[in-house]
């Protein structure tokens, strides 16, 4: 937009009225980079300038510098590659490198659409027709020029390019050779990503550096085992005659190339998977994964057979303890089968003592008086003994003690009472 | 592209067709298309021998399978009860799969898997994700990433369970929502970074998108070189592009009842059938004057052969261009704007494909002021049905761009989203002492304009106002009709052949828009140099105006306010 201002009519103080904006709050929409910019401004509290300082720093610090050289221009080719290409006859110019032709040879299948424009501009300039006749030479010699209009054409266009690409054998790069020494990850770093320009699933993993992670290094090469290439043979097809001629001849061209083709690309496939497993074989990190992996193995069995011993001494020690514990066992039970024998001696003896003390009894209280039934006492007092047990002979020889002949009259008559004795045999005592 | 870099798509999700857009890394927005080619894909799931179909593959099964075939499914989600459906949404799927309890009130749909005869239910959040699922899958084949942010576009009618249920459903597929943005506003922001969009940084848009199944108009004031401001907006869910084709689809079948005796309408089959010709009818005649009809055995094995041209399919069609129509000039007329205000219509959705809705909105609105802007009228690459999907790409890659990495995110789309803004405009008075806008209303604060002028020889007085919109209607006399540009016919003219000599007689109404000077707000002269001034006006968020006179050679300030 733009207007005239009224000329200045006269020496004007600077005023600014009192007069307050009328405004009122609304929602406004949260789209767009005008809202995003104006968010951030009210975020940090930015006035427009220092926004607009900052954001200059940030596209800065981001390497969009809006500064007016092109950073495409210093990826062109200065000169052509090849001063052969003036004698390039044109019509072979499927035989020509194509990026070459349009000054792109550093770049060629990473050239974006709009550096291709470029540079075709720039060879155009430098090599039509009307430019290098003015420069001496004749119009006939436009091969170069007719060559860089097949390549723009053949390049611009999005199917014919990756035809052209999967041929480009320029832009390939050689695995290290083999048996040589190389630093792995310099020399195979290339090759993967030349070959990964044919994947039709991107991003394309990279090699990464021997500090990569095991998983990283894993998911490198489950990618290229299961890679599927979109390269194609086509561009190296023997021409179609066109429909004029022989109809059988042109199918049979066609069989051809398409026999051709398919053999290529099988020979690429498997050119292809010898090159990954020759990487995988030659890795110094799948190496060191499997020595890792060795050991790790090791000292797990260590582990593992480190429970088995614990559990055998385990068993050892249990084992000793039982027995030591049977042993001590043993040996009580011989202890107490020992002492068992003592009480049983002991028992016996008492009732040895006890028997003789009764026997002796009426003897030592001179037969009650009865001396001359001594020889029946006896008897008798010999069958009451036979007749008791353990307890009652203990208690007889107590109440002995005291009176004997009461004692023996006692046992004699509870003897009777139990069946034991029979009256008529202690007719003494009863 | 690094490896950490994760684009952000674009989605659009729409109750008869969705679409998916990215932006490439040479600030292109592709849309995506499917595995079957198809930009726009329909939104429709369908099942048949365990197997799932989706997009225009769903939407061939309506014939056959109608009953494992879900269409229309978008306006369900988000409501809980299936009791409290309104019988309009219930209708919607009636061609398809018909929306049923599922149990516990939950609406959703029943397929029978022909092959082990199970049913299985589905709840709408289902469907949804499914669909959604569907759609990732294009982008993740497209791009060759797994995508794991979108962008997703919503009408303004959409309540925040609706949206909360849609990133759920979204979840569940493997997106993230990074943002919801209103459809009208993704549209006008598509349209806005084309680089033939004929839009003014500041100017009033209304932006008409005609889908389906409904239709809404949103009257957008654009300020501030680009932050768009809803002034109005209003939907009506029984107009659209299906409205269309049931005009059509009734027309067609009184001309297979004229010539049989047969109503094709009675048999489901026969419907779906016809419904389908109806659709590829009205494409057909969207970009071209005559289409023919041809269906086998459409009902009772009887043939259906028949051509309309397109003067025909307009007038068939012209009620509901008509009432199209009307709800614009209705929605501006609810938005408090003059129709003089409107600088440009931007039609989006499928609907807008029919040229008759372009031709009569530029009959309606005044000629050389208001632009129509549609791929019909020819100013416009981009498809209208791509447009939301786009925009959601656009402000996607806006979000995924590393300048805003270090502010929250959610911050900042979150943060003022409200803000002052101008109630009446404010400007200054140029050499003939006319108004010259410098902000106009519904500029957003703080605000800054800079303005380059040319050598000041003799200085220049600066005054600066805020103004009032006057709308002049004056009746001028039929000589002068032809100098003026800016006229209106107000004509209800009933007989076509003496039309062009009424215009002649009737007087016109000749409305023309001006501002007048009401409150002088700051003066200040500016004193003569030789090299270029640069005018700077600033208002701040506290409503101060502030006025800059810098030189541009020297940069020297030569006045401030």
């Amino acid at each position: 937009m733009s207007f005239t201002l009224p000329t200045l009519t006269k020496e004007r103080a600077i005023s600014n009225s009192s007069a307050k904006l009328h405004t009122t709050t609304r929602i406004i929409e949260p789209v767009g980079q005008h809202f995003v910019h104006h968010a951030q401004r009210s975020l940090r509290d930015h006035t427009f300038s220092e926004f607009e300082q900052y954001l200059t720093e940030k596209r800065g610090a981001n390497g969009n510098d809006s500064s007016n050289v092109d950073p495409d221009e210093a990826l062109f080719d200065t000169e052509l590659a090849d001063e052969s290409f003036l004698e390039h006859d044109p019509r072979e110019w499927k035989t020509a490198d194509l990026y070459a032709a349009l000054g792109l040879s550093k770049l060629r299948y990473n050239a974006t659409d709009d550096q291709i424009i470029k540079a075709h501009r720039k060879q155009v300039l430098k090599y039509h027709p009307d430019k290098t006749s003015a420069a001496g030479g004749t119009l006939e010699q436009d091969g170069i020029f007719k060559i860089i209009q097949k390549a723009f054409e053949t390049v611009t266009d999005a199917n014919k390019r990756r035809q052209y690409d999967s041929v480009d054998s320029v832009a390939d790069v050689e695995p290290p050779k083999k048996g040589s020494k190389y630093d792995f990850y310099e020399s195979w770093e290339p090759v993967f990503v030349a070959e990964g320009r044919f994947s039709k699933k991107t991003p394309v993993p990279v090699l990464g550096t021997s500090s990569s992670t095991k998983k990283e290094v894993e998911n490198f090469y489950a990618f290229w085992n299961r890679f599927e290439s979109w390269r194609t043979f086509e561009f190296l097809d023997e021409d179609v005659p066109d429909d004029t001629s022989n109809r059988d001849h042109k199918r049979y061209i066609e069989r051809k190339n398409k026999a051709a083709r398919d053999k290529k690309k099988t020979a690429d496939n498997a050119r292809l998977v010898k090159l990954v497993e020759r990487a995988f074989s030659e890795d110094p990190r799948i190496k060191q994964f499997k020595e890792e992996e060795k050991k790790e193995k090791e000292r797990k069995k260590w582990e593992r057979e480190a429970g088995a011993r614990a559990e055998a001494e385990a068993k050892a020690k249990a084992e000793a303890e039982s027995k030591a514990k049977a042993e001590a066992e043993a040996e009580a039970a011989a202890k107490s089968k020992a002492s068992n024998k003592k009480a049983k001696e002991a028992a016996k003896s008492a009732r040895k003592k006890n028997k003789r003390s009764i026997r002796n009894a009426p003897k030592e209280n001179d037969y009650f008086g009865d001396a001359d039934k001594a020889a029946s006492i006896d008897e008798q007092t010999s069958l009451i003994v036979d007749s008791l047990d353990d307890e009652q002979l203990a208690e007889v020889v107590q109440n002995l003690k005291t009176d004997a002949k009461k004692a023996l009259s006692d046992i004699a008559k509870v003897l009777c009472d139990n069946n034991k004795l029979t009256t008529s045999l202690v007719t003494y005592f009863v | 592209m690094s490896s950490s870099f994760s684009p952000i798509v674009g989605i659009s999700f729409g109750n008869t067709s969705s679409s998916i857009a990215t932006v490439k890394n040479n600030d292109k927005v592709e849309v995506i298309a499917n595995p079957d080619g198809e930009r726009v894909i329909a939104t429709a799931l369908s099942y048949r021998d365990g197997d799932e179909y989706h997009g225009g593959q769903a939407i061939q099964q309506l014939i056959r399978n109608p009953k494992n075939t879900i269409i229309n499914f978008r306006d369900l989600i988000g409501q809980p009860k299936f009791s409290k459906l309104s019988e309009d949404l219930k209708n919607r799927c009636s061609a398809g799969a018909p929306v049923v309890d599922i149990g516990d009130d939950v609406p959703g749909f029943i397929i029978t898997n022909s092959e082990s005869n199970k049913e299985i239910k589905l709840s709408v959040d289902e469907v949804v994700a499914r669909h959604l699922k569907n759609l990732k899958l294009a982008a993740d084949d497209y791009i060759g990433v797994n995508n794991k942010k979108a962008v997703i576009t919503v009408p303004y009618d959409f309540n925040d369970l609706q949206k909360e249920r849609i990133a759920k459903a979204a979840s569940k597929a493997g997106l993230e929502i990074v943002q919801f943005i209103h459809e009208p506003s993704a549209a006008l922001l598509s349209h806005l970074t084309t680089k033939t969009t004929s839009i003014h940084k500041d100017s009033n848009v209304v932006v008409a998108d005609f889908g389906g199944l409904q239709s809404s108009v949103t009257v957008f004031a654009i300020r501030n070189n680009g932050i768009f401001t809803k002034i109005y907006t209003e939907s009506r869910q029984d107009l659209g592009g299906s409205k269309i084709d049931d005009v059509l689809l009734k027309y067609l079948n009184s001309e297979f009842q004229k010539k049989t005796k047969v109503d094709a309408t009675k048999n489901p089959r026969s419907l779906a059938k016809l419904k389908s010709n109806a659709i590829l009818t009205k494409k057909t005649l969207s970009n071209t004057s005559n289409a023919n009809i041809s269906i086998d055995s459409l009902a009772d094995g009887l043939d259906f052969n028949s051509s309309i041209n397109v003067f025909k399919y307009d007038l068939v069609v012209r009620n509901v261009i008509n009432e199209m129509v009307t709800f614009v000039e209705q929605a501006v007329e609810k938005s408090g704007l003059d129709k003089l205000e409107v600088d440009s219509i931007l039609l989006t959705g499928g609907a807008s494909f029919t040229p008759k809705i372009t031709q009569t909105l530029q009959v309606v609105f005044p000629e050389n002021q208001v632009k129509v802007i549609s791929l019909v009228a020819g100013n416009e690459l981009q498809h209208p049905d791509e447009m939301l999907s786009a925009g959601a790409a656009v402000q996607a890659s806006l979000l995924a761009d590393d300048l805003y990495e270090e502010d929250d995110l959610e911050k900042l789309l979150g943060h003022s989203v409200d803000v002052p803004q101008l109630n009446e405009c404010i400007g200054v008075l140029d050499g003939s002492k006319k108004f010259v806008t410098i902000f106009d209303k519904y500029t957003s604060l703080p605000a800054r304009q800079s303005f380059k002028l040319k050598s000041l020889v003799d200085g220049a007085d600066l005054e600066v106002y805020t103004g009032k919109l006057n709308i002049k209607e004056e009746i001028i006399e039929k000589e002068e009709a032809p100098k003026k540009e800016e006229k209106k016919e107000d004509d209800d003219d009933d007989d076509e052949n003496d039309w062009s000599e009424d215009e002649d007689d009737e007087p016109e109404v000749l409305k023309t828009k001006e501002i007048e000077p009401v409150e002088k707000l700051a003066e200040l002269g500016i004193k003569a140099t030789k090299n270029g001034v640069e005018l700077i006006f600033e208002i701040s968020r506290e409503n101060k105006l502030k006025v800059i006179a810098r030189d541009l050679k020297t940069n020297e300030v030569l006045q401030q306010i």
